[in-house]
């Protein structure tokens, strides 16, 4: 019943309802009963039973009330037929509103099922193993390249072990052991980060956009690429320096110049890179607008493409080179810090990578 | 001179003396050229006019305030014989790339790997200044 509410309704005048709403009242009770739409006898016995019932009301009521009563009462086929109708109508829309809201439910469930089955073929091909790949990332599983994806697969692998040696590091530095000891676990972790660089020259070879485009990496991981890894001198700066505490004055210089050279390696390597694009931009765009094929100009690109490969073998040289003079600079629990402050941050890029993908997305 | 003498017994390990006789006269003749621009100059550095490599030792070396003697290879009348100097010395040292090829104080000193490798760990401005292409 959904007049019970207006039943109660205050009045200034005490005792007294307000005559409207007890008749619209009555007028929906009337409506609800015949929502189904019934024989037209029993619409005539109804109604005379309703106005029986309202005549009783009117000893209540208002003079006006019983006036408006006797009017509908003396209508009662038009309005009736008329609400009939439109109830009807209403009943049929919602009915058909209903049914194509859940058709687009099964829609989206067989959707869903999809793609989920679609996400699991692609990972049990090894292709989202490792460093956090997120959904955006599902449109590149075009690659069939057997020498990227088990360098997908390793990574998965050496990100795992990252992590172990990362713990390990903490506890050894919180325990009261020996620099001996603790040199092994320096060595251990650089020695990991060397393997990386030998997978990643391979997998240069195999697809060297592949790894120029950083595609194994987290996405925040990505906003820091250059030359398909992470610059050595801003490490340097940004991760290691800051958190090396009882440095010597010579040690101080040292890390100075080591900063400085990464640098100017750094510059040389970019506009080295520069110039590459430039000749290749120049080898694709020869003969723009001509006749026959652009089969030639593709042929010399391709040839300037092994240029690439050496980029980031000297890139990743560079950043092998950077962490050896590294540990020849620092003490040896000074490294093991330094490498321990590098480990934690490239977690906290990760970490930031799947905050970020997913983070609740605004509606458009 | 140290080029000519590594370059030569690599050669002798090589192959049969006659053909290799041979060779080594050409060969001779390229590194008393080779020889002569070395250490004639500071700094030498030989490249290839579309490598991008050799763009980045150069630009390393200006960086730094070299001013270094740069031989395009292509460019050059004696460039076929030089590279194939300079690939044997590549491969003596452990299979680099020929071109960029580095000298420095009449010394072969290496490939773009070499070179930065020396730049970080501090021995190559020292080296510079000795060989007299810094002064500061």
């Amino acid at each position: 019943m959904n007049s019970t509410t207006t039943q109660f309704v205050p009045s200034r005048r005490m005792g007294l309802y307000e005559p409207v709403h007890q008749m619209s009242m009555w007028g929906d009770f009337r409506n609800t009963l015949l929502d189904s739409s019934p024989p037209p006898e029993l619409m005539l016995e109804v109604n005379a039973n309703l106005d029986n019932q309202s005549e009783d009301t009117t000893s209540h009521g208002t003079f006006a009330a019983s006036h408006r009563n006797d009017q509908e009462a003396s209508k009662p086929d038009d309005k009736v037929l008329r609400r009939l109708a439109q109830n009807r109508e209403a009943a049929r829309k919602s009915r058909l509103r209903k049914k194509a809201y859940v058709q687009q439910l099964e829609n989206s469930k067989l959707r869903l099922i999809q793609l989920e089955q679609e996400l699991n073929r692609v990972r049990q091909q090894g292709l989202c193993v490792g460093g956090g790949i997120d959904t955006s990332q599902l449109a590149y599983t075009g690659n069939s390249n057997p020498g990227i994806s088990a360098f997908e697969l390793e990574y998965g692998h050496w990100v795992e072990e990252q992590n172990r040696q990362i713990s390990d590091l903490k506890n050894a530095l919180h325990s009261d052991m020996g620099d001996t000891e603790l040199q092994i676990f320096v060595d251990g972790g650089m020695q990991h980060y060397f393997e990386l660089f030998s997978m990643k020259v391979m997998a240069a070879r195999a697809d060297v956009f592949y790894i120029m485009s950083g595609m194994w990496k987290t996405s925040a991981e990505r906003f820091f690429l250059w030359i398909g890894g992470f610059r050595p001198s801003e490490l340097v700066k940004q991760v290691l320096s800051p958190h090396l505490d009882a440095l010597s004055e010579q040690q101080r210089l040292d890390i100075v110049n080591l900063t400085q050279s990464c640098q100017q390696a750094e510059d040389a390597l970019s506009q080295g890179m520069e110039k590459l694009q430039f000749i290749l931009a120049q080898a694709i765009a020869d003969g723009l607008l001509r006749e026959g094929n652009y089969l030639p100009q593709i042929g010399a690109a391709m040839n300037k493409l092994d240029d690439l490969v050496r980029f980031v073998v000297q890139a990743d040289h560079l950043r092998q080179e950077t962490l050896q003079q590294l540990s020849r600079i620092l003490t040896t629990r000074q490294a093991a810090r330094g490498l321990l402050a590098l480990g934690e941050y490239l977690q906290r890029l990760r970490a930031l990578s799947s905050c970020w993908s997913s983070r609740p997305r605004e509606q458009a | 001179m140290e080029v000519a003498k590594g370059v030569r017994s690599a050669v002798r390990i090589n192959g049969g003396v006659d053909q290799q006789r041979a060779v080594e006269l050409d060969l001779e003749s390229v590194c008393e050229k080779v020889s002569a621009l070395v250490s004639g100059n500071a700094v030498v550095v030989f490249t290839i006019s579309g490598c991008c490599m050799c763009h980045v030792v150069k630009q390393l070396l200006f960086g730094l305030g070299v001013g270094p003697t740069v031989v395009e290879l292509d460019r050059d009348a004696s460039g076929g014989p030089i590279l194939a100097l300079l690939n044997r010395l590549a491969a003596g040292g452990g299979g680099g790339k020929a071109v960029p090829a580095v000298f420095v104080g009449g010394k072969f000193l290496g490939g773009i790997e070499t070179v930065m490798a020396c730049h970080i760990n501090g021995s190559l401005v020292p080296l510079l200044k000795n060989a007299g292409a810094l002064w500061l």
